[in-house]
């Protein structure tokens, strides 16, 4: 299947696993997911920054809220500056990312109605069709398909009943 | 001729489901750029509204993949879920709420990503789809009542079929052994029978376990036994291959399928004996291919298609392919031999 690759990007402050809050620029493509760049500096105190977050939020300029779900660390600098800041960028990766909201897992994110668009809805929507009706209308008596066929069929491991001749339309 | 602007046909289809209502609708929106052009932009996706909220995971195992399965079985190909939207209402802050209708909340809208979500290109203009919704005519809603009913009833082996049909990037191998054992659990969901007296078996069985004296034995056999009276996958296999071919007839000029079929997966599975129906490359391609349409004819008639209808979608589907007609097979050396011909 022809596919296009559409990336977005956003930029704004994300709030990291160890508490930092560091600037970041976040971008999304089909297929590689969400990767996001942070920049600022930690203390020196945190050794090892953390790898893994079941959530990061962000805020975008624009005042909207981001949330990545299940991201994992994938790159990491820290710049040694003899300070007690140390400068770092990082690179965080996930499959999912959600807009508009903060959320701490899947599950929190509630909602009654959704909208969403599946390949392929065009065409099932609007393609012609010349053959019948699919279903019978109820009046000529419209059955249970499978029984019929199944009961009129040769029974397996034992004689029984042949021949298709209880279904009509 | 100038077009009016609220020109909006939709095609839709709606139905109350379970505990929420489905509507799919296709809508035109037509309007203006300047003098001479005219913008005509397609939207078309399903809308849920349940009843009781749901979570993000409950909504795509509930909703959003038994539809999109469902596309994949009515268009035959693979349907990736291209956006996702959440719709909610929100506690609005207080300075806001005299400007409310309810003076209470608010609607609040959600964009959910995922890497896998894909908006392809428009491929299938030429690709002749099952089932269109056209073909369901006013029985949309009953369509869709008994697409849920079924899908819930095959519950987790749906994925076996619907990811086989949705990730081309799978090993033929695994799309035979995915094929073959989501078809043992479909018959087994929808249209089991023990082969005798489940009560007989179990006498017979305890009659011969009181003849073994060695417990591994008494064990191993007390499993073997358990299932005589189930349905082997070969006659699972055979009946909706019977069943398929009984709607389309083309399927009996294929009369070694289920032999190609379970001795193959036999072969692979148990590295067993390499029988003389084992199939390999282009023949293993047809055959998985073959077995795709027998479930296809299979599901539409227990989505209530009549015989007919379903002959006709079938045909739709496959037509000029070589799946159902070996003629429409390209024979490499015959062609060869027409352009050498040709060059003469």
């Amino acid at each position: 299947m022809a596919e296009y690759e559409r990336e977005d990007m956003w930029q704004g402050q994300w709030l990291m696993a160890d508490g930092q809050r560091l600037q970041g620029e976040l971008s999304f493509t089909e297929g590689a997911g969400a990767i996001l760049r942070v920049f600022g500096s930690r203390p020196t105190s945190l050794s090892e920054p953390v790898r893994w977050a079941q959530a990061l939020h962000g805020t975008t300029l624009g005042g909207q809220d981001l949330t990545l779900l299940d991201v994992a660390l994938y790159r990491s600098q820290d710049h040694l500056s003899g300070s007690d800041e140390t400068p770092t960028s990082q690179e965080w990766r996930s499959q999912t990312l959600i807009l508009g909201v903060h959320v701490a897992t899947e599950e929190d994110l509630q909602f009654s109605t959704a909208t969403f668009r599946i390949s392929g809805i065009e065409e099932w929507l609007t393609e012609p069709w010349h053959g019948p009706a699919f279903s019978p209308p109820p009046t000529l008596g419209a059955c249970d398909v499978h029984a019929c066929v199944v009961a009129a069929l040769p029974r397996l491991g034992g004689g029984g009943r042949t021949g298709i001749g209880t279904w009509s339309t | 001729m100038r077009a009016h602007l609220d020109y909006r046909p939709s095609a839709r289809i709606s139905a109350r489901v379970e505990d929420g209502t489905i509507t799919a609708a296709l809508s035109e929106l037509r309007s203006m750029k300047g003098r001479f052009r005219e913008v005509t932009e397609h939207a078309a996706n399903f809308s849920v509204t349940l009843d009781v909220p749901l979570g993000l995971a409950a909504w795509e195992r509930r909703w959003i993949h038994p539809l999109q399965d469902m596309l994949i079985l009515c268009t035959g190909r693979a349907s990736p879920i291209a956006s996702l939207t959440a719709h909610y209402r929100v506690t609005a802050p207080s300075f806001m709420r005299p400007a409310l209708a309810d003076r209470r909340t608010m609607p609040a809208t959600v964009s959910v990503r995922r890497a896998n979500m894909i908006v392809p290109e428009h491929d299938g203009r030429y690709h002749r789809i099952l089932l269109p919704r056209n073909a369901l005519s006013s029985d949309g809603a009953r369509f869709l009542q008994e697409w849920f009913r079924l899908y819930r009833r095959i519950a987790r082996a749906a994925p076996f079929f619907f990811a086989t049909l949705d990730e081309r990037s799978q090993w033929l191998e695994n799309q035979l052994l995915n094929l073959t054992a989501f078809t043992e659990a479909y018959h087994e969901r929808t249209g089991d029978y023990p082969r005798f007296d489940p009560e007989l078996n179990n006498r017979l069985a305890e009659e011969l376990l009181g003849q073994i004296e060695d417990p591994e034995a008494r064990r191993a056999w007390r499993e073997k036994t358990a299932y005589a009276a189930k349905l082997t996958q070969r006659m699972r296999l055979t009946e909706l291959i019977t069943r398929a071919s009984w709607v389309v007839p083309a399927l009996e000029r294929f009369p070694r399928l289920v032999s190609q079929l379970i001795d193959t997966r036999n072969h692979l599975t148990h590295f067993g004996p390499r029988t003389r129906w084992v199939v390999d490359d282009h023949e293993l391609v047809r055959a998985v291919q073959r077995l795709v349409a027998v479930v296809q004819a299979n599901m539409l008639l227990d989505l209530g298609g009549c015989r007919e209808a379903v002959a006709v979608a079938l045909a739709r589907g496959y037509w000029r392919s070589p799946v159902l007609d070996p003629g429409e097979e390209v024979r490499i050396d015959a062609a060869v031999s027409l352009t050498r011909r040709h060059e003469r």
